[in-house]
C-alpha cells in the first residue's frame, strides 16, 4: 500500500469518525432537547422558582447521569434540582423524616417506600398522572409500586440480573438454561484449580447484598414467582427449607474457597468497586459473576462489549422457571405534596426524560416506551431487547419487597453464612426475627 | 418551599443576637422582681434567678430528653403500645450478646493500652531534648477525625488474596517477607484488636499530653532524693511518678472507658459491625435509623447511659479534686 493511498484511508477514516461523532452528539441533542420540552410542557402552568431536594443512592458518575437528566427539568422550569447521592439513604431519609423534615423526593428501596406508604408518609400520584404511568410501565413494575391502589413512586433504572463472562477466557456452557451445567462446570474447573466466580462482597455499610441477590436468583429460579413472592412478602418463613436450601446452594456453588476468586475471604473483603474486574483482565482471573446489568460500568472502560465482556440469561434450576426474571431499582417516591414534586416526578417518569437517561449509557430504564436504540451500548441494546421486550417475566421478592430492617439483616446475614456457614439456621432465625 | 440557606441566616442570628438579648433581658427582669421581694427573701431567690435558665435549659435539652427514651424504651418499635421491660430483655439476648461481648473487649483493650502506651510516651519523652517534636508527632492523629482515620486505616488494612499485589500497607509489608496477607478487618479477633488499635492511635496524642503534663509536675527535688539513694528508674518511676500521677491516670482512664463505650465512627466506617465487630452505639444507630426501631434503640440508649454515668461522675469528681489541689 502506497503513502498515498495509507493517507488517503486516513483521511477518509477521519472523516468517518467526524460523522458519527457528530451524528451521536447530534442524536444526544435531540434526546436533551425532547427531555427539555417534556419538562416544560409537565410544568406549563406552574409557579416557576424555587427547588426540589432529591436524595438517591447512586454518587460520582453515575450521580452525575442522574444529575444531567434532572438539569434539563430545571432548564425548562426553573425549577432547581438539588440532589444528594449517598450509600447511607436509608438512615439519612429515616432521621429526616424522624425530625419531621423530609426531602421532597427520595429515590429509596422498594421494601422501605411500601412501609412509608402504608404510613401514609408518600405522595399519590395516581391521581396526578395516573394515565401517564399506565402508558409508560409495565402492570407487574405498577402493582409493586402501588399500595391500597396507589401508585408511591415511579422507577427510573431497572436493573435484570444475568451471568456475565468473558467470550475470550470462559470455558464453560454458553447460554445454558440448565443451572446443573453451570455447577458441573464450576466443579470440574475447581479440581482442576481454577476458581471461576467473581463475588466481590465488600459495600461498606451494604456488604453482603450482591451475595443476596444471588441468593435471590437461585431461589426464583428453582421455586417460581409465586413462592418468590411470597417470600418477598413475608409469608414463607427465612427459616423455611426453600430459602434454607437458595443459601446452601449459594453456599455449595459459589462461597466455596476453591470456587470464587481470592477465596471466601477474598471475597468477602474486596470491594464491589474493584472486585469484577478480574473478568476482562488478561489473563482473566475469574471467569463468570451471576450479578446486575451494571457490571460492565463497574468494570470501566477496560470491558468491551462482546469482545472481553458479555452475558446470558440466569440458568433455572427448573426449567419451567427460566422464563422468570428478578431485578433491582430503587423507585423515587415524594414526600411533599406540592407541584413541583409531582411536576419532577412526572417528568423523571416521561418517556422523553427516561430516553435521555438511557442515551447517557449507564443502565437500562424502566420505561417501556424508550426504544432500545436509545442505549448507545451494544450490551444495554441486548438487555433491552432480551429483557424488557422479551417474553421475561418479572418477579419481585425480598430484593425488592425488603424492609429496611429485614434487608440489613439479609446483607449482614450473608456475611455471616460466608464466614460461618454452619450457623445457617441462626442466621436464618435472626432475619426471620426482624420480619415480626 | 422553605429556604434553607435562609433558615440557617435565621438561626444565627436569632443565637448570636437574640439569646444573647434575651437573657439579659430575663436577668434584668429577675432582678426588678427581686427588687419587690424583702431584701433577705431577695438574697436567698438571687441564686435562683439567675440559675432559672441554665436550669430550664439542662432540663430541656438534657433532663427531658433522658425521660422521654425511658418511656419510649419500654414502648414498641413505633411507641404504639406497653411492652414493659421487653425491649431489655431483648439487649441482653441473642446476637447482642456477641455486641455486649464486643464492647467488653473495647472497655478492657481500649484504656489500657492508650494508657500503657502515653504513660510510655510521656515518661520516656520527659527525659529528652527533642520532647517537643516527639509531642507533637504522637499529638497529630489527635487532629484527625475519628471517620478521617477509619478512612486512611480502610487503606492500611486493605486485603487482597494471597498471590495478588497488596495495596494495604501491612499486608503489602508482610509480603516483604514471604508472609502471607492477613484479613485484618474480617479474621475474628484480629479484627476487633485492629479496630482498638485505630482508636489507640487516634487518641494517644491526648493522653500523652495530659500524663506529661502531670509528670512535670512531680517534685524534682524528690526524684533527685530517690536518684542519689540508688532507687533504679523503675523504682522512680513506680514509687515516686506513678503514685504522683494517679489523679491523671484515673482521669486518663475513665475519659478512654466512655470513649469505649460509645465508640461508633471507627466500626461503623470500617465494618458496620460486619465480621463479628459490631458495638451497642453501633446497634443503637441501625435500630433507630435503619430497622427503625424506637423501642430497641431507646433501650440501648439507656443502658448506655447508666453504663457510663457512675464513670463520668468519678470523672467530674478527679478533675474537683485535681482542681482543687
Amino acid at each position: 500500500m502506497t503513502l498515498k493511498m495509507l493517507a488517503g484511508r486516513a483521511a477518509y477514516s477521519a472523516a468517518l469518525s467526524t460523522l458519527l461523532t457528530a451524528s451521536v452528539l447530534a442524536q444526544d441533542t435531540a434526546y436533551r432537547d425532547a427531555a427539555v420540552a417534556e419538562a416544560a410542557r409537565i410544568a406549563e402552568g406552574l409557579e416557576v422558582g424555587g427547588y426540589v431536594e432529591v436524595i438517591g443512592q447512586n454518587s460520582g458518575a453515575e450521580g452525575q447521569t442522574l444529575q444531567d437528566v434532572y438539569a434539563a427539568f430545571t432548564e425548562a422550569t426553573g425549577i432547581e434540582v438539588r440532589y444528594t447521592g449517598t450509600q447511607d439513604i436509608t438512615a439519612i431519609v429515616q432521621s429526616r423524616i424522624q425530625a419531621g423534615n423530609p426531602p421532597n423526593v427520595a429515590d429509596i428501596q422498594l421494601g422501605e417506600a411500601r412501609d412509608l406508604a402504608e404510613e401514609g408518609l408518600l405522595v399519590d400520584l395516581s391521581g396526578a398522572f395516573g394515565g401517564d404511568l399506565n402508558a409508560n410501565f409495565g402492570a407487574m413494575l405498577l402493582e409493586t409500586a402501588s399500595y391500597d391502589g396507589k401508585v408511591f413512586g415511579v422507577y427510573q433504572g431497572m436493573n435484570p440480573f444475568m451471568v456475565w463472562y468473558n467470550p475470550k477466557a470462559y470455558t464453560g456452557p454458553v447460554a445454558p438454561q440448565d443451572w446443573q451445567s453451570i455447577v458441573d462446570w464450576t466443579n470440574a474447573e475447581a479440581e482442576n484449580g481454577n476458581a471461576v466466580w467473581c463475588a466481590a462482597q465488600n459495600a461498606g455499610a451494604g456488604s453482603g447484598f450482591p451475595g443476596a441477590q444471588i441468593v435471590d436468583n437461585i431461589f426464583l429460579k428453582k421455586f417460581g414467582p409465586e413462592l418468590y413472592a411470597q417470600w418477598g412478602a413475608g409469608e414463607l418463613s427465612w427459616t423455611s427449607e426453600e430459602v434454607k436450601w437458595a443459601f446452601e446452594e449459594f453456599g455449595r456453588v459459589v462461597m466455596q474457597d476453591s470456587h470464587v476468586q481470592g477465596g471466601v475471604i477474598g471475597a468477602l473483603s474486596t470491594p464491589i468497586s474493584s472486585g469484577y474486574t478480574g473478568l476482562v483482565t488478561d489473563p482473566a482471573t475469574c471467569q463468570i459473576s451471576l450479578w446486575g446489568a451494571w457490571v460492565p460500568g463497574l468494570i470501566g472502560e477496560t470491558a468491551v462489549p462482546g469482545e472481553n465482556i458479555d452475558f446470558f440469561r440466569v440458568p433455572a434450576s427448573d426449567p419451567a422457571f427460566y422464563g422468570n426474571e428478578l431485578f433491582q431499582s430503587a423507585i423515587s417516591v415524594g414526600f411533599t405534596d406540592d407541584a413541583a414534586t409531582k411536576a419532577f416526578l412526572q417528568y423523571i417518569a416521561s418517556t422523553p426524560a427516561q430516553t435521555y437517561l438511557a442515551s447517557l449509557n449507564r443502565w437500562p430504564v424502566a420505561n417501556q416506551n424508550v426504544p432500545s436504540d436509545a442505549y448507545p451500548s451494544p450490551l444495554l441494546q441486548k438487555i433491552a431487547a432480551e429483557y424488557l421486550s422479551g417474553d421475561v417475566e418479572f418477579a419481585a421478592g425480598p430484593n425488592l419487597l425488603n424492609g429496611a430492617a429485614t434487608g440489613s439483616a439479609y446483607y449482614k446475614g450473608i456475611v455471616s453464612y460466608m464466614q460461618n456457614p454452619g450457623d445457617l439456621d441462626n442466621i436464618l432465625a435472626g432475619i426471620e426475627a426482624t420480619t415480626e | 418551599m422553605t429556604d434553607f440557606l435562609g433558615i440557617v441566616l435565621a438561626l444565627i442570628v436569632l443565637g448570636a443576637i437574640g439569646i444573647p438579648i434575651l437573657v439579659y433581658l430575663a436577668l434584668g427582669l429577675g432582678e426588678v422582681i427581686l427588687t419587690l421581694v424583702p431584701a433577705k427573701a431577695g438574697q436567698k431567690l438571687r441564686p435562683w434567678v439567675w440559675l432559672l435558665l441554665p436550669v430550664a435549659l439542662a432540663a430541656t435539652i438534657l433532663i427531658f430528653p433522658v425521660i422521654v427514651t425511658l418511656g419510649t424504651s419500654m414502648m414498641d418499635a413505633r411507641s404504639a403500645s406497653f411492652v414493659g421491660l421487653d425491649n431489655y430483655a431483648w439487649a441482653f439476648s441473642g446476637s447482642m450478646l456477641g455486641i455486649v461481648g464486643n464492647n467488653i473487649v473495647w472497655l478492657i483493650a481500649f484504656p489500657i493500652a492508650t494508657l500503657v502506651l502515653a504513660l510510655f510516651a510521656a515518661t520516656l519523652f520527659d527525659k529528652v531534648r527533642y520532647e517537643p517534636l516527639a509531642m507533637t508527632i504522637v499529638i497529630l492523629p489527635t487532629a484527625i477525625s475519628f471517620t478521617a482515620g477509619s478512612v486512611i486505616w480502610t487503606q492500611m488494612y486493605s486485603f487482597q488474596p494471597a498471590g495478588t499485589p497488596q495495596i494495604g500497607t501491612f499486608n503489602a509489608f508482610l509480603g516483604l517477607f514471604g508472609i502471607n496477607p492477613v484479613p485484618w478487618l474480617i479474621q475474628p479477633v484480629v479484627n476487633n484488636l485492629s479496630l482498638i488499635f485505630i482508636a489507640v492511635w487516634l487518641q494517644l496524642g491526648i493522653a500523652t499530653l495530659i500524663l506529661s503534663s502531670a509528670i512535670k509536675n512531680v517534685g524534682s527535688e524528690m526524684i533527685e532524693a530517690a536518684r542519689l539513694d540508688g532507687a533504679s528508674e523503675w523504682r522512680v518511676f513506680f514509687s515516686i511518678i506513678l503514685p504522683n500521677i494517679l489523679p491523671s491516670v484515673l482521669v486518663v482512664l475513665t475519659t478512654m472507658i466512655i470513649a469505649a463505650l460509645k465508640v461508633f465512627d471507627i466500626v461503623y466506617v470500617m465494618t458496620n459491625g460486619n465480621f463479628g465487630t459490631d458495638v451497642i452505639a453501633n446497634k443503637l444507630y441501625y435500630e433507630l435509623f435503619a430497622a427503625n426501631n424506637l423501642g430497641h434503640a431507646s433501650a440501648i440508649a439507656v443502658i448506655l447511659l447508666f453504663t457510663a454515668l457512675p464513670i463520668a461522675f468519678i470523672n467530674i469528681f478527679q478533675f474537683r479534686s485535681e482542681a482543687r489541689s
